[in-house]
C-alpha cells in the first residue's frame, strides 16, 4: 500500500454489489467510515451484512462489482492476506481460530503474518492483545478447541488486534453470548477503539450498538435503508418496517 | 508429564543407540533391512508435513520420491556425474517436480487435491515406462553407480558405510523436518490446515505456503530417492506403486500425523515386523492384512497414531 493520501477516510466502500446468480446478497453499497469511529451495522437476518465484510476483505469472495479504498488507496489489487495485512482485519460470526493451536499461538501467528513483526517483538504483541481483551493469563497456552465460547470470542479479536489493523470489522461479536458476557464485550469494544482501532460492528443486539456506535447503517435485503446518527436511524419508519414489520401488514 | 520427561531423554539416547547399532548387529541382511527402514522414515515423516502438519491430501509423495530414483540413477549412470551430487539431484529434482504439481494444487481444495496428486502419480510412471531406452521401462535400471569416498567402497564391510550415510541422513532430514515445523512457517501450515480462511484473513499466504510445503516435502523425499537407487543401484518402476503408496502411508498413518518422529518409528516397526512376518508361514502375503488390521485399530484408538501416546500432557 502507498502512503496514506491526506484527508482521505480511513474505509471507503463504494458502490459495493455481489451477486449470486440471480440473487444480489449485496446491491449498489456506498458509505464511509471515518478513523476513530465505532461504525455500526445492523439488519434483518440475510440482510447481506456478513457478505458485506466477505466482499471488503476477499475471505472467501470478492464484490462482483464496486470498490473498496483504504486510506485513500484502491485494495482491489491485493490478494486478500495482502487486504489484511494493509490494516483491514475481521472476526467471523462463526467461531473460527487455529483450533490445535493454543490461544497464544493464535495471536502470536497473527502478529507475525499480519502485523509483519520480527519475533520479539510478535510475542510482545500478541501477549499485549491478548491482556487487551482481558484474556485470563493462565489459559493462554491452552489449545483453542479447549476454550470456551466467549474466551474464543476474546481470542478472535485478540489476534485482530495482535495482526496491527487500521480498521477492525466485528461480525456479530454478541451472538450466543449471555447478558453479563455482552456487557463485558461491550467493553472490550471500548476498549479496542480507546487504543485508537477504528471499528466496523455488524451486530444483532441493538442496545449493543446504540451503546458503543457513533454512525449506525441499516441494511435490508442487500441495500442500505438508513445511515446516520444511531439514535436517529433507528427511529427512521422503514428501518421500524425491515426489523418489526408493517403495522397494517400485522392488523 | 513423565512422557514430555521422557521424550527429552529419548532422542539422544536412541541417537546413540542408532550409531552403536553396527556393532551389535554385523548381519548384512539386518543391517540393509535398517537402511530400507531409514529410507521409508524420511519419505513417511517428509510426507507428513504435507500431509498431516499442512492438511493437503498429497498422494504425489511416493511419485517424488521416485523422481528422486530415476533422476540420481539417470544422473549418476547416464551421465556419470558423482553419485553424491546424484542424490543432491535427486532431491532437486523432486522439489521441480512438486513445484509443478503445486501450481493447481494450491487453488484446489480436499478430494480434489487426491485426485491431481495421483494422475500425477501415474503420469510419472507412465513417463518412466515409456522412455524405455533410457529408464529401461518396466525392466528398470540396473548397475547404478554406488558411492565411494577417498577411494573406500561404502558397500565394503557388511554395508557399514552405507547404514551410517542412511542413518545420517535420517537424522538431517528429522532436524531439519522438526525445525521447519517449530519455525513460524511451520505455524502458519498448522494454521492454514486448522482454518483456511481464518488464517488469510490473518495475514497468512495460502498459495505460497502451500507451495513451501510441498516443496520442502518433496525434496526429502527426492533425496531418500537418490539414495535409495544409489545404494540399491537398481530403479525399478514398482517404487511408484499403489503397494509403496499404501505402506508408506500406514507408516504415516500408525506413527502419527502432524508428527515428525511418529512414521520415522513407524518406518522401523513396519519394515522389521513385515520382514519378520514373511519367513512365518503361510503370512508371506497376509502380514499387509495383518498390517491393515494393526492400522485400523490404531486409528481406532489413537487416531493421532501412536505419536499422541507420547505428546499427551
Amino acid at each position: 500500500m502507498a502512503d496514506q493520501t491526506h484527508d482521505a477516510p480511513l474505509l471507503e466502500a463504494r458502490n459495493l454489489t455481489r451477486r449470486f446468480g440471480a440473487l444480489v446478497a449485496v446491491d449498489d453499497v456506498s458509505f464511509i467510515v471515518e478513523k476513530g469511529q465505532v461504525f455500526g451495522i445492523a439488519g434483518p437476518n440475510g440482510s447481506g451484512k456478513s457478505t458485506l465484510f466477505n466482499i471488503i476483505t476477499g475471505v472467501p469472495f470478492r464484490p462482483s462489482s464496486g470498490q473498496v479504498f483504504l486510506s485513500g488507496q484502491p485494495i482491489e489489487r491485493l490478494r486478500p492476506h495482502q487486504i489484511s495485512r494493509a490494516g483491514i482485519l475481521r472476526t467471523f460470526q462463526k467461531d473460527a481460530e487455529f483450533a490445535t493451536l493454543s490461544a497464544r499461538e493464535n495471536a502470536y501467528a497473527s502478529a507475525v503474518f499480519c502485523g509483519q513483526s520480527d519475533s520479539r517483538s510478535a510475542h510482545a504483541a500478541a501477549e499485549q492483545a491478548l491482556d487487551d481483551v482481558s484474556f485470563d493469563k493462565g489459559r493462554r497456552d491452552r489449545a483453542a478447541w479447549a476454550l470456551s465460547v466467549f474466551e474464543r470470542k476474546q481470542l478472535m479479536i485478540a489476534s485482530a488486534i495482535a495482526g496491527r489493523p487500521k480498521v477492525l470489522l466485528l461480525d456479530e461479536p454478541a451472538a450466543g453470548l449471555t447478558r453479563p458476557e455482552i456487557a463485558d464485550l461491550a467493553r472490550l469494544v471500548r476498549t479496542v477503539h480507546e487504543r485508537g482501532i477504528t471499528v466496523v460492528l455488524i451486530e444483532h443486539v441493538l442496545p449493543l450498538l446504540l451503546d458503543v456506535s457513533q454512525h449506525l447503517m441499516i441494511l435490508n435485503q442487500g441495500a442500505i435503508i438508513a445511515s446516520g446518527k444511531p439514535q436517529e436511524v433507528v427511529r427512521n419508519p422503514l428501518v421500524m418496517e425491515a426489523y418489526l414489520g408493517k403495522r397494517e401488514a400485522v392488523l | 508429564m513423565f512422557f514430555l520427561k521422557l521424550r527429552t531423554v529419548a532422542i539422544p539416547l536412541l541417537l546413540v543407540i542408532g550409531l552403536l547399532v553396527p556393532i551389535f548387529v554385523q548381519d548384512t541382511y539386518i543391517r540393509h533391512l535398517f537402511i530400507i527402514a531409514f529410507i521409508y522414515g524420511i519419505v513417511a515423516s517428509s510426507w507428513d508435513l504435507s500431509l498431516g502438519y499442512a492438511g493437503i491430501f498429497n498422494f504425489g509423495h511416493i511419485a517424488f520420491f521416485g523422481i528422486g530414483v530415476y533422476a540420481a540413477g539417470l544422473c549418476a549412470k547416464l551421465l556419470g556425474i558423482d553419485p553424491w551430487i546424484a542424490m543432491l539431484i535427486g532431491g532437486m529434482a523432486a522439489s521441480a517436480a512438486a513445484g509443478l504439481v503445486a501450481l493447481p494444487v494450491v487453488r484446489l481444495q480436499g478430494v480434489y487435491v487426491v485426485l491431481v496428486t495421483f494422475a500425477f502419480s501415474q503420469l510419472v510412471l507412465q513417463v518412466v515406462i515409456s522412455q524405455s531406452q533410457i529408464t529401461g521401462g518396466t525392466l528398470g535400471m540396473v548397475r547404478v553407480p554406488t558411492i565411494e569416498l577417498f577411494g573406500y567402497n561404502f558397500l565394503r564391510d557388511y554395508k557399514l558405510g552405507y547404514y551410517y550415510v542412511a542413518f545420517a541422513l535420517l537424522v538431517a532430514s528429522a532436524f531439519c523436518l522438526r525445525q521447519l515445523v517449530r519455525s513460524d512457517f511451520g505455524l502458519s501450515l498448522k494454521a492454514l490446515r486448522d482454518n483456511e480462511d481464518y488464517a488469510v484473513s490473518r495475514g497468512i499466504p495460502i498459495s505460497t505456503q502451500r507451495l513451501k510445503v510441498l516443496v520442502a516435502s518433496a525434496f526429502f523425499a527426492g533425496i531418500a530417492g537418490g539414495f535409495y537407487v544409489i545404494y540399491l543401484r537398481v530403479a525399478s518402476p514398482e517404487v511408484f506403486n499403489f503397494s509403496t503408496v499404501s505402506l508408506v502411508l500406514s507408516m504415516v498413518l500408525v506413527g502419527g500425523t502432524a508428527s515428525i518422529y511418529g512414521p520415522i518409528f513407524a518406518a522401523l516397526g513396519l519394515t522389521f515386523v513385515l520382514e519378520g512376518l514373511a519367513n512365518v508361514n503361510g503370512l508371506a502375503e497376509g502380514r499387509f492384512m495383518l498390517v491393515a488390521i494393526v492400522m485400523v485399530l490404531v486409528l481406532l484408538f489413537l487416531p493421532k497414531g501412536l505419536a499422541s501416546i507420547f505428546s499427551r500432557k
